[in-house]
């Protein structure tokens, strides 16, 4: 479903990721975990097209995306947008619309699915994600975790095969977040495939299939959480992981 | 206590006394100092008083030989006085001056609210036309058609008393420039002035000559003894044949001058005539209403204009590439930096000079102006409520696949608009008040038309109070209609 091969990305000479590659099949629920500056949140500005690349590629299902701004590449950019949905770290829902607005505007604007099919589809999302009762609500009188499950409702009412996420659990208290382990869970059952930015250990083990371990700009360990947790082979990765 | 009471009112009756005495001989007054200061406007031009052009800062022209001469009578010397020539009146009044001798002619409303002296000027009034206007013979074939005079003067009277559309200037050479191009049927004004600036036109010709009028030497209606000098003085100047010899420097003497030979207090009388004083009336109010029509007219349009255009200006300078982007910034500092009443002039007369196919009617121009104007003020407005809207916005905007048109249209606009909607409001009360530049190009507006009527009622306190009030009317449900929508974008819809 994701391939990502060789990806080098740097900021003024300064490499943030050096020839990173993995694959991600499709279903597969993956955790992209590191130290804070690894360079995680970076590849999946990259894999999304919100940044350039220097080297490698990015394929998301059929879609390939290369270094530079060829007219190939927009369109690579935008085929890999209408398969993957990203929600945002700090979720920036629009600020002028409501929350049902906000889950309704790309799927008339882009799509241009008619409205009442869309508000339909946005209602059953809001339920789906346990917001029906805001729905009128703006985006500032919602709390941390709400204004994250409309932007959940938002991503997912452009019906991707991808849902990429920032740091899901960084505004949430524990009992909030095992309400995000619960619906993630169910949307991987449905067959979405997940790819999450954390450093949450717990919330990875709790959820995710398998863990990449990502540190100065490199893939450093790859495998299932649970394993990784109880015999970290990286002294990295032991680092990171609060072992030593 | 009874004796201190009365002491203080025989203090303040002293002073009202003593105040009183002072203001009491204007001529007593003026031989004191030994000056006779007179007021006049060099803008006016040749061959009034003006400044000498191969020496500029000395005045010359047939008024300051009248005004030198009168000054000799009475043994005093004359000093000058600038004075916006539309404001003679009212500065005559407050003292700034003794006399006004500046192409005053006499009208009745001018007769009510100064005293005249007799005239030192007979002038005739021409009709002038385009040279290939066949039309146009006489002042009765100018019912409702747009012809062109100074504001308030004695063609002005004439002029309305005829039913003419009548377009009002402030200088003497556009009034012809604009009868040139075709923006008005005719021009009427006094012979000196349309000898000078419009009968050296090939394109234009003398229709008609359609009455005579006198200039006059106006002093302050309670000082009769000065008036009575000055007429005496002048008798005098006429008489000796000096009034003649100054007229013919300037070349403007005529045979009907003889006329003032032989001119008696009883004429003057008779020209002056007894005015009362007319009032405002239900047909001056409904002009009022018509003028505050046409500044609401105005000001919406522009406004329209200046946000459409200034949104434009604002996406450019942010998203277009760098060329295109500095030719919107050199828009905004050249509007931004020169002043609004240029612009109109450039608009409105210079795009004329340069090309019939330029050439705009006085109220779309006036549009244009202003509109053109305030774009650039609306854009710096839109540019910082853009840089108001997080760029996390855009960031979501684009990841939900929108292209960055529809991302800028749905999403970045509405929300740096309500970010500005207060400054814009604001701009829009501004604004409404600005648009009182645009008479300056024959467009009657509020103002204008309270500056008319102040001179027809001979008082500007009413026409000012309700000019006041109309603007008012206009502007606080604007500024109430600000502070709601500030209130409301602070809390939710």
């Amino acid at each position: 479903m994701i391939r990502v091969d060789s990806l080098v990305k740097k900021y003024g000479g300064r490499a943030v990721l050096r020839s990173v590659t993995f694959d991600i099949p499709r279903g597969q629920v993956t955790a992209l975990v590191g130290p804070s500056g690894g360079g995680k949140s970076t590849l999946l500005r990259c894999m999304h097209g919100l940044e350039f690349f220097d080297g490698g590629t990015v394929k998301i299902d059929h879609a390939e995306l290369t270094p530079g701004t060829s007219r190939k590449n927009r369109t690579a950019i935008s085929a890999i947008r209408a398969t993957a949905g990203l929600v945002f770290q700090q979720w920036h829902l629009f600020a002028h619309m409501t929350a049902l607005e906000n889950v309704m505007e790309a799927p008339i604007q882009v799509q241009g699915v008619q409205p009442d099919v869309a508000l339909r589809k946005a209602r059953a999302l809001m339920d789906k994600v346990g917001m029906s009762h805001r729905e009128n609500a703006l985006p500032r009188r919602l709390s941390g975790g709400e204004q994250q499950r409309v932007a959940i409702a938002r991503a997912l009412a452009m019906e991707p095969k991808v849902l990429f996420m920032d740091e899901p659990t960084s505004a949430l208290d524990p009992q909030r977040v095992g309400d995000l382990v619960e619906l993630l869970r169910g949307l991987a059952s449905e067959g979405l495939t997940l790819a999450m930015v954390t450093h949450d250990m717990r919330f990875v083990v709790d959820l995710a299939d398998r863990a990449i371990v990502l540190s100065g700009g490199e893939i450093i360990e790859d495998g299932p959480p649970k394993a990784m947790l109880a015999d970290p082979k990286d002294a990295r990765t032991r680092a990171f992981l609060g072992l030593d | 206590m009874k004796r201190l009471s009365l002491g203080i009112a025989l203090v303040l009756l002293a002073t009202a006394c003593g105040g009183d005495s002072s203001t009491g001989s204007a001529l007593a007054r003026v031989r004191a100092s030994g000056v006779l200061r007179w007021g006049g406007d060099v803008q006016g031009g040749e061959p009034y008083a003006f400044e000498d052009p191969s020496h500029p800062g000395r005045l010359v022209g047939f008024e300051v030989e009248l005004a030198d001469a009168i000054a000799r009578e009475l043994h005093v010397r004359a000093r000058f006085v600038q004075n916006d020539w539309s404001n003679l009146v009212p500065s005559l009044d407050r003292g700034s001056f003794d006399i006004a001798l500046n192409g005053l002619e006499v009208t009745p409303a001018r007769s009510g609210s100064v005293t005249f002296t007799r005239p030192y000027y007979i002038f005739t009034e021409y009709l002038v036309v385009r040279a290939d206007e066949t039309r146009i013979h006489s002042l009765s074939d100018l019912q409702g058609r747009r012809v062109g005079t100074l504001a308030s003067s004695l063609a002005w009277d004439m002029l309305r008393n005829v039913g003419a559309d009548v377009v009002p200037y402030e200088g003497v050479e556009e009034p012809f420039q604009d009868l040139e191009h075709g923006r008005t049927d005719a021009v009427v004004l006094d012979d000196i002035i349309a000898t000078r600036y419009g009968l050296n036109r090939p394109t234009l010709k003398l229709a008609a000559q359609v009455g005579d009028g006198y200039y006059s030497i106006a002093t302050r209606q309670n000082d009769t003894d000065l008036a009575r000098a000055i007429d005496q003085a002048l008798a005098r100047i006429t008489r000796s044949g000096e009034l003649r010899r100054i007229l013919a420097r300037s070349h403007i003497d005529s045979e009907k001058q003889a006329r003032l030979a032989t001119w008696t207090d009883q004429d003057t009388r008779d020209l002056v005539g007894t005015h009362s004083a007319s009032h405002m009336s239900g047909a001056h109010v409904w002009l009022f209403i018509e003028g505050a029509g046409t500044t609401l007219l105005v000001s919406t349009a522009a406004m329209l204009l200046a946000i459409t255009l200034g949104l434009g200006l604002a996406l450019t300078r942010r998203y277009a590439p760098r060329p295109v982007a500095l030719l919107a910034q050199v828009y905004v500092e050249l509007f931004r930096g020169t002043p609004v009443l240029l612009q109109l002039y450039v608009i409105y007369f210079g795009l004329s000079n340069l090309s019939p196919h330029l050439q705009l009617a006085a109220l779309p121009a006036a549009i244009l102006g202003l509109g053109l104007n305030y774009a650039a003020y609306e854009s710096e407005i839109y540019r910082a409520g853009m840089d108001a809207v997080p760029q996390g916005q855009m960031d979501a905007a684009a990841a939900l696949n929108m292209s960055q048109w529809l991302a800028l249209r749905r999403i970045l606009i509405p929300q740096a608009l309500r970010v500005a909607l207060p400054g814009v409001t604001n701009d829009f009360i501004a604004l409404l008040k600005d648009s009182s530049l645009v008479s300056v190009i024959t467009v009657v507006e509020l103002t204008k038309r309270m500056t008319i009527t102040a001179v027809d009622v001979r008082s500007w306190f009413l026409p000012g109070l309700l000019c006041a009030g109309l603007y008012l009317a206009m502007s606080y449900p604007l500024s109430r209609l600000s502070s709601y929508l500030e209130k409301r974008l602070q809390g939710e819809p």
